[in-house]
């Protein structure tokens, strides 16, 4: 090897210790999940908010969503959309469609649950505002399991 | 990774291996090759694809058009809002309208990032199975400015059905030209020490430069679409030679590379997130007022239609035959990774087992598109 060959090879050891080195002051591009969680914007397509006074179940929801997982179920002599959120893709062409701007997006994205009826929305859930920021992790909305002993802000059982 | 499947004497008498390359995705993707090799050198390679095909094309013809759109970026979710153009494109010409400006110039820009960001996963990918575990983490944790800037726009990271037929689903929000702005800045210096810590790392070059070679003759003549036609010095870009969107109006070079092997592969995809990040700055700051969604109808009129865009995997082209409907008659759905298939063979054959990966990555072949 030349001088300036083993130069060249010093010089580009360091040149990786040097970058390794930075990256120890670099941020984090992971979280802590769940005792850190990301926060979204205002926009973020999470899962959907129901606004019971302005629906009026005319159904365009139901006839637009692409994964067919809304029914129109009724309440009194009223109808509302019912979600099961196993089959939602998050695609919020029901938000677009909707006539009365009944349905909105809202930031909750974790809405994993331990079995699959847990998973369906009933429009009454639906109408509940998601949880603020600086709530205490729970492990979804309104499970009583897991890490969900932590009482949520402001939440109410389920009866 | 592998497994033995024969072992039988050639017809030159010399003994050769078959093995298999997959199909558990560990190196091939959701695919198997199937590699005959005499000693270490590989004399034959056929790709056997179709372990991940849904029949995408049958099921876009059992739902509206809108209905469409989430299954239509399925096939690449990192690279979702291109595919969707391709469709979208082709739904407008049939319907006879177009989308206004200020939505032409924010199509662009979803595409723009989407073309960063399938870059990186690839990057990322090809850089951990050349044993490279920085570059994999890397274009990983840079992907995230991009997808936070997806999602600021469009409001979902990856599937965004931000492309509809009239225009586009919402409008630029604030701060993000600024934004926009800043992180592609970033992201060019961060391309700079990528070069240092991976291009031009004597052990990377050594295993990219010479392997897998593709002359431009049959790269052309096989039908290469994408970095991997660039790689071997084809200037063919879909943007530049049958412009649509807003890239008209829009300053950018095509980026090819001469010598056609691994090495020139990936750097016509590096020079291209350069370019990109370009496009995205240019975009913000050109972009026009006005609206930007306008009515369409949910309906298919009778007749056909075909358009293409340019993938981040290459020429994605769509065609379209409408009975009047709200379904689509008959969707032939083309992507860059199925053009790329014919490719794979050439350029594997000849080269060490060792260099697969090389050759095989920088491809970027993508199972799921090619399948669809």
């Amino acid at each position: 090897m030349t001088v300036k060959g083993s130069i060249k090879a010093v010089a580009d050891i360091w040149t990786a210790y040097y970058s390794g080195l930075r990256h120890l002051f670099h941020r984090s591009y992971t979280l802590r999940f769940p005792e850190q969680r990301l926060v979204v914007e205002k926009g973020y397509r999470g899962r959907h908010l129901l606004h019971l006074d302005r629906c009026t179940g005319c159904g365009i929801c139901a006839w637009i969503c692409p994964e067919k997982c809304i029914t129109i179920v009724p309440r009194g002599e009223r109808w509302y959309p019912q979600y099961f959120y196993g089959r939602c893709c998050f695609c919020h062409f029901c938000t677009d469609y909707c006539p009365e701007y009944a349905l909105e997006e809202t930031v909750e994205f974790d809405l994993a649950e331990y079995t699959r009826d847990r998973l369906v929305w009933s429009p009454e859930r639906l109408a509940r505002p998601p949880a603020g920021k600086n709530d205490k992790y729970v492990f979804s909305v309104e499970t009583p399991r897991g890490a969900s002993n932590i009482p949520r802000v402001g939440a109410k059982p389920e009866k | 990774m592998t497994s033995v499947v024969s072992s039988e004497p050639s017809e030159s008498g010399s003994q050769t291996l078959t093995i298999s390359v997959g199909p558990q995705h560990s190196g091939s993707g959701h695919m198997r090759l199937i590699i005959e090799m005499d000693g270490d050198i590989i004399i034959r390679a056929s790709p056997d694809p179709g372990y991940v095909h849904r029949g995408t094309e049958k099921i876009y013809e059992l739902r509206n058009i809108i209905k469409n759109i989430p299954v239509i970026e399925r096939p690449a979710i990192i690279d979702a809002s291109n595919l969707n153009h391709a469709y979208i494109r082709a739904v407008e010409e049939l319907q006879g309208i177009e989308a206004p400006p200020r939505a032409q110039y924010l199509r662009c820009l979803l595409n723009e990032m989407n073309r960063i960001t399938s870059h990186l996963y690839w990057l990322s990918i090809f850089g951990v199975f050349l044993g490279h575990t920085t570059m994999f983490m890397w274009p990983l944790g840079d992907r995230e400015l991009i997808v936070d800037l997806q999602e600021k726009l469009t409001g979902a990271r990856i599937t965004h059905s931000y492309i509809v037929p009239g225009g586009v689903r919402r409008d630029l929000p604030q701060g993000m030209k600024e934004e926009a702005i800043k992180r592609t800045q970033y992201l060019e210096k961060r391309l700079e020490e990528y070069d240092k810590i991976f291009f031009e790392n004597p052990i990377f070059t050594a295993r990219a430069k010479g392997v897998g070679k593709l002359s431009r003759d049959e790269a052309v003549k096989l039908g290469a679409v994408g970095p991997a036609l660039r790689g071997s010095g084809v200037d063919y870009d879909v943007r530049k030679d049958e412009p649509y969107a807003a890239y008209p109006e829009l300053d950018f070079n095509v980026c090819t590379r001469q010598e056609g092997d691994s090495y020139a592969r990936s750097m016509a995809r590096i020079d291209e997130i350069r370019e990109s990040c370009k496009l995205i700055r240019q975009i913000v700051q050109k972009i026009p007022s006005g609206p930007f969604r306008r009515k369409a109808p949910i309906v298919v009129p009778r007749g056909e239609s075909y358009s293409r865009v340019e993938s981040a995997r290459g020429e994605c082209s769509v065609y379209l035959i409408g009975d009047g409907g709200d379904k689509p008659y008959r969707l032939r759905f083309i992507t860059g990774s199925y053009r790329n298939m014919a490719i794979i063979a050439p350029v594997l054959i000849g080269g060490h087992m060792a260099d697969m990966p090389t050759a095989w990555w920088s491809i970027d072949y993508w199972p799921v598109e090619a399948d669809r």
